[in-house]
């Protein structure tokens, strides 16, 4: 059996190189796609809101369903379930909390569901996104879009009971654009980030709205 | 030339997994104090608008460096680079055009004006203090007119930008608003806000007849933007 050459040799060297580069790279991804993202905080909420002009009133913040339970935030290589980030909580929950923070913040008392019937008034609805989209132009380059929805019904408990508000609310973050894109970890810490700037502009964008805060006003009378 | 794409890979592969790409960290807030607002009782609000920008072409996917790409372990670094480069370039040209049809389009209507206005009838529904426009006043001749204090609403950013990956888009208004106290030159307030249309349009619908859906929405969010400012000032504690 003869010998390889040196030229035979270095080509070998290079690839195995590349193989080894390759699957390290892979594990990374593996190990750090499939961590479990921490949502439980509650968004930097910070300055005066007309919330706090209407007089104190008594909340039970509902359910707010989530018909799709999505999870997944992130999704990387044709999207298989090893690859994926994932939230700790139901985005239905993570929303549920941040509303019911605003509202406490301001001066009104949030109760437990099982109280329902002692508060004034009870909110509850659907989330229909919680997701950041990354999409690719190019090899290098890409966009991290967050996309936070949710339907929030604003239901009055005095007599009759009945519902004043039912409407859908976006919360609304910049895209992140990147070039020479970080792998799985970066990309979850973005997307984090990005989750809890438009969860934070969902709750200032419901607590600003008008109709919303007409609603309580009718209440307090 | 089979080295090249080695090469390509290893260099490409660790900077993609060291990448420090982050976002950029938000403006720091400053909270406005009853105490201070006290102070101020003639304030005097200037509006400014930055340039339009489109974000269309540059966001659609592109085949020419994906080509390039899947040619590039086979023949080296380069064309990845090349692909990019004109890639970018061409859609920029794109994007640039698109920016024109759009300032034609809302030629001779001021949106500083308009956001000047909506601003002050925002506060003004508060009664916090007595303002008025001071468009292009320098602080020492505000000082001399008698105002106490400046309120800079600034519109950092006014950009279309492509929904997801549909062909229709978005506008999004990044503004801006400061109070400086002009005896002190102390920041009093401040604040960024974002604000987004709900429904995402095509071109040609934006540049419909005279551009009626585009100076719609750029209205809308505009009174939504003022709004947003204003109730800082208005529910100050």
């Amino acid at each position: 059996m003869s010998m390889p050459n040196k030229e035979t040799f270095l080509i070998g060297l290079v690839g195995v190189h590349c193989l080894a580069v390759a699957f390290v790279a892979l594990l990374i991804m593996i190990v750090a796609g499939c961590a479990r993202m921490h949502m439980e905080y509650l968004p930097g909420l910070e300055g005066p809101s007309p919330l706090r002009a209407i007089g104190p009133l008594t909340f039970v913040v509902g359910e707010f369903k989530d018909p799709t339970d999505n999870r997944v935030i992130i999704k990387a290589l044709l999207s298989p379930p090893a690859l994926r980030s994932t939230m700790e909580q139901k985005p239905g929950e993570i929303v549920r909390t941040a509303i019911a923070a605003e509202l406490v913040r301001n001066g009104h008392r949030v109760l437990p569901d099982q109280d329902a019937e002692k508060a004034d008034v009870v909110l509850d609805g659907a989330v229909v996104d919680f997701k950041v989209t990354i999409s690719g132009a190019g090899m290098w380059r890409q966009k991290f879009e967050p996309t936070v929805t949710t339907t929030l019904r604003l239901t009055s408990n005095g007599e009759p009971r009945r519902i004043l508000l039912s409407k859908e609310y976006k919360g609304v973050a910049e895209p992140f654009r990147c070039v020479l894109c970080p792998s799985a970890w970066g990309q979850r810490d973005i997307a984090e980030e990005l989750l809890k700037r438009a969860l934070r502009s969902l709750v200032r964008n419901i607590t600003l709205d008008p109709a919303f805060l007409d609603a309580l006003k009718e209440i307090n009378k | 030339m089979p080295f090249l794409g080695f090469i390509a890979v290893i260099v490409m592969v660790p900077l993609m997994i060291t990448s420090c790409a982050s976002l950029a960290p938000e403006s720091p807030l400053v909270i406005p104090k009853t105490s201070q607002l006290q102070h101020l009782h003639k304030v005097a609000l200037s509006a400014s608008v930055s340039e339009l920008k489109v974000r269309y072409a540059r966001d659609e996917a592109s085949i020419l460096p994906a080509f390039l790409g899947i040619a590039g372990p086979f023949i080296g670094l380069l064309p990845y680079v090349a692909g990019e480069f004109i890639d970018y370039g061409v859609r920029s040209s794109q994007d640039t055009m698109i920016k024109g049809q759009f300032q034609d389009t809302i030629q001779g209507w001021s949106i500083s004006e308009r956001l000047s206005r909506y601003t002050i009838e925002e506060i003004n529904k508060g009664s916090v203090f007595h303002l008025d426009a001071a468009q292009g006043r320098q602080p020492s001749q505000l000082i001399s007119d008698g105002y106490d204090g400046l309120i800079d609403i600034a519109l950092d950013e006014i950009y279309f930008q492509r929904d997801g990956t549909s062909d229709k888009l978005h506008i999004f208004l990044r503004g801006t608003g400061k109070m400086i106290e002009l005896a002190t030159g102390s920041v009093v307030w401040k604040r960024e806000e974002l604000t987004a249309t709900h429904l995402s349009h095509s071109i040609s619908e934006y540049t419909a007849g005279r551009g009626h859906l585009l100076k719609e929405e750029i209205d809308n969010l505009l009174h939504e933007l003022s709004f947003r400012l204003a109730s800082d000032l208005v529910y100050a504690q």
